[in-house]
């Protein structure tokens, strides 16, 4: 008992001094472009330690994010590197914060993280970039903090979009009313959304009914918009600024159903498995697609590039969006999710 | 000597000089939150015509079916004097289960294993889910002695810990009509969540009025050394209570994961609060020993028609939080106010 602690102890060492020595080399030279895995050594201890980078979605309990962790997992395993997942169980700025404050006292060797709050963000981000831990933001930014670059769809753009088809569904039609559909008031990319949506929407002469929150939860938008349908039965379009509703059950929604089938114009925000074969039936008129699987795969390239091959980027990476309108474009997107392949 | 707490407790049944029928009703619990009910109906009818119609009232109840029903179950844990801050957790955990169990496998690549059993056993596992939780609960109270808010706070987030972990953030659904039928469906023009809320309501009613262990509930609440000297079965009780919550809920999730269609994560997350904040606006008492059914179903329905209410009288989305907040804190007042004048 007492030898193998004193061995565990000496190999800790070893491996410790191993690692120490390899980060010293690495600081002079220039990193191989990808570290070789799984290349036979003696001494685990001397093996080269791969890079490890810690991502970081708003919240584990979102299948988007899960489509961002495995193509950052996907891109981690292209380049030989380790890239932790790493956020708070449900969308939570300052347990973000704290999970991340973690890894920058671990000294790790990049961060990416969708904020759930740009201020609340800020001083961890900030840390780690004092640190010499490189950070980018993607989905969500910190726009003061010293994150290096922001990749993301441009929100504005995106919602702008939304508003224009919203207006041209609506072009023929007498009652130009419409409401919309927000998650958590106050949350900026949703804000941001809302404000280009009715920019466009509002001097076009559609009319703004109501904006409902439904704090990202499933359950809630739906009883929002059925609510919003009782009081409102003769809207002509709904623009939802998150999907959530649309995750469930369309017939969790007969009042919906029903005034979508009557001719009521949708434009959503993403692209999810629901959502695109409600656009299929003919109940969703629209979809603005955000880039789920490069917010891992492209994102950690990204950083890498930056931290291995010292690129320069701007602080904004559009990654620009897709926009589903056809049963066609839908098909393209649902053999995706079918897949698990999202590269082509 | 148990039978006199919980008459007293209950404050319903007949004490010997009969009292006059006003005053039976205003000692009532359940009395403030059905004024607050109503006066807000009133003011609703009034202002959208959408409000009285016996489509938007089903519509109400059965989107609120789920938190009803799991207060009922809460309110057994209150009433002992306790509390059970994992419902929300359990009724996602119990909806997973249920889920997991009567899915048909689905078209992504990110599919959780299904099992395609018939929707009855499905429910079944969904609610025995829920039991197990209510037991662990139970026992930690029980016979490891941790104080109820800090045993069920642990299990709030083990039990939503284990929902993300196995799901990893994805959905389950595509289940048979029959299952989906049992959140979607009616029976005559009733929502069958409202059947469902109903019958238990009935239930865990009579339960608690009739039969001997729901007067030591009662019991326990009122006041627990003198149950324990009195020689009532303190512990099993309890432990008996903690698991229907757990099942209760379980019945919510799992109605709730049949009308969505999907069971998601983040699935009744943070629900524990409006569950208790039913039970409680609805008469029952935190401290243990006071409270109805018919309360705390009152309480889950005054939820739902200010969510109702939110929408139809266009309260801006900033401010919803704080208008739902000021009419719980109303109807609070306006139990002090009745408590102060029986």
């Amino acid at each position: 008992m007492n030898t193998k602690r004193v061995s565990r102890r000496t190999f800790l060492r070893a491996a410790g001094i191993g690692a120490g020595a390899v980060a010293l080399a690495s600081c002079a030279a220039p990193p191989p472009a990808a570290a070789p895995a799984g290349q036979p050594t003696t001494a685990p201890a001397a093996e080269a330690k791969p890079l490890t980078f810690v991502w970081s979605p708003k919240a584990v309990n979102n299948p988007v994010f899960d489509v961002a962790r495995r193509g950052a997992q996907d891109k981690a395993k292209e380049l030989g590197i380790t890239v932790e997942w790493i956020g708070p169980e449900s969308a939570d700025a300052q347990k973000q914060a704290e999970l991340l404050d973690a890894a920058v006292a671990r000294k790790v060797d990049g961060m990416g993280i969708s904020c759930n709050d740009p201020d609340a963000l800020k001083p961890v981000i900030d840390r780690a970039m004092d640190a010499g831990i490189p950070v980018i933001t993607w989905d969500s930014d910190s726009p003061a903090s010293k994150r290096i670059t922001f990749y993301s769809l441009d929100n504005e753009a995106a919602a702008k979009k939304a508003g224009e088809i919203m207006v041209e569904l609506l072009k023929d039609s007498q009652n130009k009313t419409y409401a919309i559909l927000t998650g958590v008031p106050g949350a900026q990319n949703l804000e941001a959304r809302i404000k280009a949506f009715r920019e466009v929407a509002d001097p076009a002469g559609l009319q703004w009914v109501a904006t409902d929150p439904c704090n990202d939860d499933i359950q809630k938008g739906i009883e929002v918009v059925e609510n919003r349908l009782t009081a409102n039965p003769d809207l002509a379009g709904y623009f939802m600024a998150g999907a959530w509703p649309l995750f469930g059950d369309i017939n969790a929604m007969p009042k919906f159903q029903a005034a979508a089938k009557a001719g009521m114009k949708v434009v959503a925000w993403d692209i999810l498995e629901n959502e695109l074969k409600l656009l299929k039936e003919g109940l969703v008129h629209a979809l603005i697609g955000q880039k789920f699987y490069g917010w891992g795969y492209d994102a950690v390239g990204i950083l890498y590039d930056i931290v291995v091959n010292k690129k320069q980027y701007p602080p904004f990476v559009d990654t620009g969006f897709d926009l589903v309108r056809t049963p066609e474009e839908a098909d393209v997107f649902l053999k995706k999710w079918e897949t698990g392949n999202w590269r082509d | 000597m148990s039978t006199n707490v919980a008459v007293e407790g209950k404050g319903a049944k007949p004490i010997a000089p009969q009292p006059s029928l006003f005053r039976r009703i205003i000692q009532r619990p359940e009395t403030s939150i059905a004024l607050v009910l109503i006066v807000l109906g009133l003011v609703l009818s009034q202002s959208s015509s959408a409000f009285l119609t016996p489509d938007n009232i089903f519509n109400i109840l059965r989107n609120n079916a789920d938190i009803a029903i799991a207060a009922l179950g809460v309110t057994l844990v209150i009433l002992t004097g306790g509390i059970d801050l994992s419902i929300g957790s359990t009724m996602a955990f119990s909806g997973l289960m249920a889920a997991m169990a009567v899915s048909l496998g689905g078209t992504t690549a990110y599919q959780l294993p299904s099992f395609g059993l018939p929707p009855a056993i499905a429910f079944v596992i969904g609610v025995l889910a829920g039991a197990t939780v209510g037991l662990i609960n139970g026992l930690l109270v029980v016979r490891l002695k941790v104080v109820p808010f800090i045993a069920t706070l642990g299990m709030l987030g083990v039990v939503r810990g284990l929902v993300v972990g196995l799901t990893s953030g994805q959905t389950v659904r595509n289940f048979p009509i029959e299952f989906v039928n049992l959140g979607q469906g009616y029976l005559g023009p009733v929502p069958i969540p409202v059947i469902f809320l109903i019958v238990l309501a009935i239930v865990v009613g009579l339960f608690l009025s009739y039969h001997v262990w729901g007067t030591y509930i009662y019991a326990i609440g009122g006041n627990e050394t003198s149950a324990l000297l009195t020689g009532l079965p303190v512990n099993r009780v309890k432990l008996l209570a903690y698991t229907m919550s757990g099942a209760l809920a379980g019945v919510g999730g799992v109605l709730v994961v049949a009308r969505l269609g999907v069971s998601a994560p983040t699935q009744a997350l943070g629900y524990e609060l409006f569950v208790i904040a039913a039970a409680v606006i609805g008469g029952v008492s935190l401290s243990g020993g006071r409270g109805t059914v018919l309360g705390a179903v009152l309480g889950a329905i005054l939820i739902g028609v200010l969510n109702n209410a939110l929408v139809l009288l266009r309260v801006e989305s900033y401010w919803q939080q704080a208008f739902t907040g000021g009419i719980i804190l109303l109807s609070a007042l306006i139990d002090r106010l009745r408590q102060r004048r029986s």
